[in-house]
């Protein structure tokens, strides 16, 4: 059984307030943020979701941990629906799955010392039967990440980018969770503490058998991370399958798009020279009938104007949701 | 040999921070060819948007050139008055496009109208705004916007991020400058749109011949852009290369790390991580800056400053471990 598994997933934000909106008379606007997205993580895998901003990556990860209400689809945290969840389930579920968010700075309490901000989980969760050694546990936690025991005094305007993060990791692992939503942990930060934190983050992975939902839209980082790669545009997933195949067998003209724009060091090419796709993402509001990338894609015709494609399996483990492949 | 388009001797520039010089940057020395895109990487707080700063005058009060000369064209624009500066240099010569393109849009103004300011200035004032609106829509389709006409009664907002950055580098290409200093001018866009203003970007240079000085931390960028890079730690260049060559062969020991630890899709094994932080300004170590975190540092490296020397035709390096 898949440790989370996601069904049909729908998120439409609507607006229809503001008095301007009413008076005009236009009806709300719906943007359809996600639409329609399925996928399965196993227990100790990594599933990366790519793509460009705006594909609503940020929304499938916040849907996942319910901290956003879905407008359909259905969540399943080991076999059982997250929406149904009572109100002690919740807590467990809160428990067992956390959160890396983006921003390492503003998701830390100006206000507390590391110290607090790391053992403010347990003491939410009642994990703390004696204060006396609750030190010892924060240094603990804190050594695991990299940081020693003097940091537990710090305030987070005190910490550099890179130890800002590490907190953020030790707070996300204070509980022991099973299952850890990392949306884009290294953005922002200089190339030595990344090549750090991903070390890190895969060290804990094995040592603690953690299952990973990773958001990122650095390529080079997911291939040294994932074993499972899900490529959104517009709110769809459209090719979803393991880490190797995508980088080498990929089929979705968009995926081929998007990783042709992935350039290594060691490649001897320009960008004077490089073909490259034109346009950009269209805006989710209005987005393009049928298949949402027809407008920039190379090989649409006909049916890719007015037949949105499903996403089907091109071979075993690997679905795409391309008209040329079904 | 080419002309030197730019020409930086020994510059050391201080900030002043609660009464004291701190040196940001020092020792440096970097000349650009006519034409040539010189890339200048580095971690954050390395110096290297300072750097570009200094060059265009653009630094704040509290800061100051210690010492050194910038000669640009064969003249030293150090001693030139602000206002001979911003006649003959600044927006004339020499253009900037910066990381935010929302920052540096009016929000209040047109887009046509703020591309018609710069034609208007570069005319002189000789010409009217609607002589050359003409000349603004050509520049619009030029840079790859589509349906010019229409976009140039457009507010910022209603342009996308990459859309926005066309327009930066359209502005910064009317006066046909010969440096063009871009700091990060990609670094807020998605990856195709990236490509695509690079693209844009490669194209505009062949054409106009222009020099840049690219600033980036991203590695995998500056290989398909430029042609030598110059690699700053801790206010210091401490390599500068083709860019191939220090690829394929870095000499100093923090160009090596910064290269294993960087993730690469090519790459499977794991990635290495340079120990301790980037010291901060003010705070730099006595000796070679880089070597409290240099696995090959020995006694020489804690007492004496290593400087620049070439060490390869083209290629320089600051590292006492070429003298071994």
């Amino acid at each position: 059984m898949a440790l989370v598994e996601v069904k049909n997933l729908k998120k439409y934000f609507v607006n229809n307030d503001g008095l301007l909106y009413k008076l005009a008379n236009k009806g709300p606007i719906r943007v359809k943020a996600v639409d329609d997205v399925s996928f399965k993580i196993e227990k100790e895998d990594t599933l990366a979701v790519v793509g460009e901003s705006g594909c609503g990556k940020t929304t499938v990860a916040r849907s996942v941990l319910r901290l956003i209400e879905p407008t359909a689809g259905e969540i399943l945290y080991k076999g059982r629906s997250i929406n149904n969840f009572n109100k002690q389930e919740l807590k467990t579920f809160r428990r067992d799955a956390q959160m890396i968010l983006q921003d390492p700075r503003s998701s830390l309490n100006p206000r507390f010392i590391v110290e607090e901000i790391v053992s403010e989980p347990l003491y939410i969760h009642d994990q703390i039967e004696d204060d006396s050694n609750l030190l010892d546990r924060v240094w603990e936690l804190l050594d695991l990440v990299g940081l020693s025991k003097r940091y537990s005094e710090l305030f987070p305007h005190e910490l550099s980018g890179g130890q800002a993060r590490r907190v953020g990791i030790a707070r996300a692992l204070a509980l022991q969770p099973e299952f850890i939503v990392c949306d884009e942990p290294t953005s922002g930060l200089d190339i030595s503490i990344m090549s750090a934190v991903l070390n890190l983050m895969k060290k804990l992975q094995q040592k603690y058998q953690l299952t990973y939902l990773w958001i990122s839209h650095n390529l080079h980082e997911v291939r040294y991370i994932s074993n499972k790669v899900a490529v959104m545009y517009l709110g769809k997933i459209v090719e979803i399958t393991d880490t190797d195949t995508i980088f080498n067998n990929s089929v979705h003209p968009y995926t081929e798009a998007l990783f042709s724009a992935l350039r290594g060091i060691n490649d001897d090419w320009n960008y004077k020279e490089h073909e490259i796709i034109e346009g950009e993402v269209p805006s989710p509001i209005n987005p393009p009938s049928g298949c949402s990338f027809h407008p920039r894609c190379k090989y649409s015709f006909d049916k890719c104007k007015k037949i949105e494609p499903e996403l089907k399996a091109v071979e075993s483990g690997h679905l795409a949701a391309c008209h040329l492949y079904n | 040999m080419p002309d030197k388009i730019l020409k930086i001797n020994d510059l050391a520039v201080e900030y002043k921070n609660k009464g004291k010089y701190l040196r940001v940057l020092q020792d440096i020395n970097l000349e650009l060819d006519s034409g040539e895109i010189l890339a200048l990487v580095g971690e954050s707080g390395s110096g290297k948007s300072t750097l570009g700063k200094t060059i265009l005058r653009l630094l704040p009060d509290s800061a100051r050139i210690a010492s050194g000369s910038i000669f640009f064209k064969g003249k030293d624009i150090c001693n030139l008055s602000e206002k001979d500066f911003n006649d003959q240099i600044r927006g004339q010569e020499m253009a900037m496009v910066i990381q935010n393109p929302q920052n540096a849009l009016n929000p209040v103004f047109k887009v046509g109208t703020q591309i018609l300011d710069v034609l208007y200035f570069k005319s002189k004032k000789q010409k009217n705004r609607k002589e050359l609106k003409k000349e603004a829509v050509e520049i619009l389709k030029k840079v790859g916007i589509s349906d010019p006409e229409y976009r140039f009664g457009e507010y910022p907002h209603q342009f996308s991020g990459g859309m926005k950055q066309r327009v930066m580098l359209a502005m910064a290409f009317i006066s046909n400058p010969s440096l063009l200093i871009a700091d990060e001018p990609t670094t807020a866009l998605d990856l195709t749109v990236e490509a695509q203003i690079l693209n844009l970007l490669s194209n505009l240079v062949e054409e106009y011949k222009t020099s840049i000085l690219y600033i980036s931390h991203d590695l995998g960028v500056v290989a398909g852009l430029s042609d030598r890079i110059a690699v700053m730690y801790a206010g210091r260049i401490v390599e500068v290369a083709q860019t191939r060559v220090l690829f394929d062969q870095p000499n100093h020991p923090y160009t090596e790390a910064l290269l294993n630890c960087l993730p690469d899709y090519q790459k499977t094994e794991e990635l290495q991580t340079i120990p301790g932080q980037v010291p901060d300004p003010g705070n730099y170590p006595v000796g070679c800056n880089f070597h409290p975190r240099c696995s090959y540092s020995f006694e020489r490296c804690r007492q004496e400053d290593p400087g620049l020397e070439e060490i390869d035709s083209e290629h320089f390096s600051a590292c006492f471990l070429n003298d071994c």
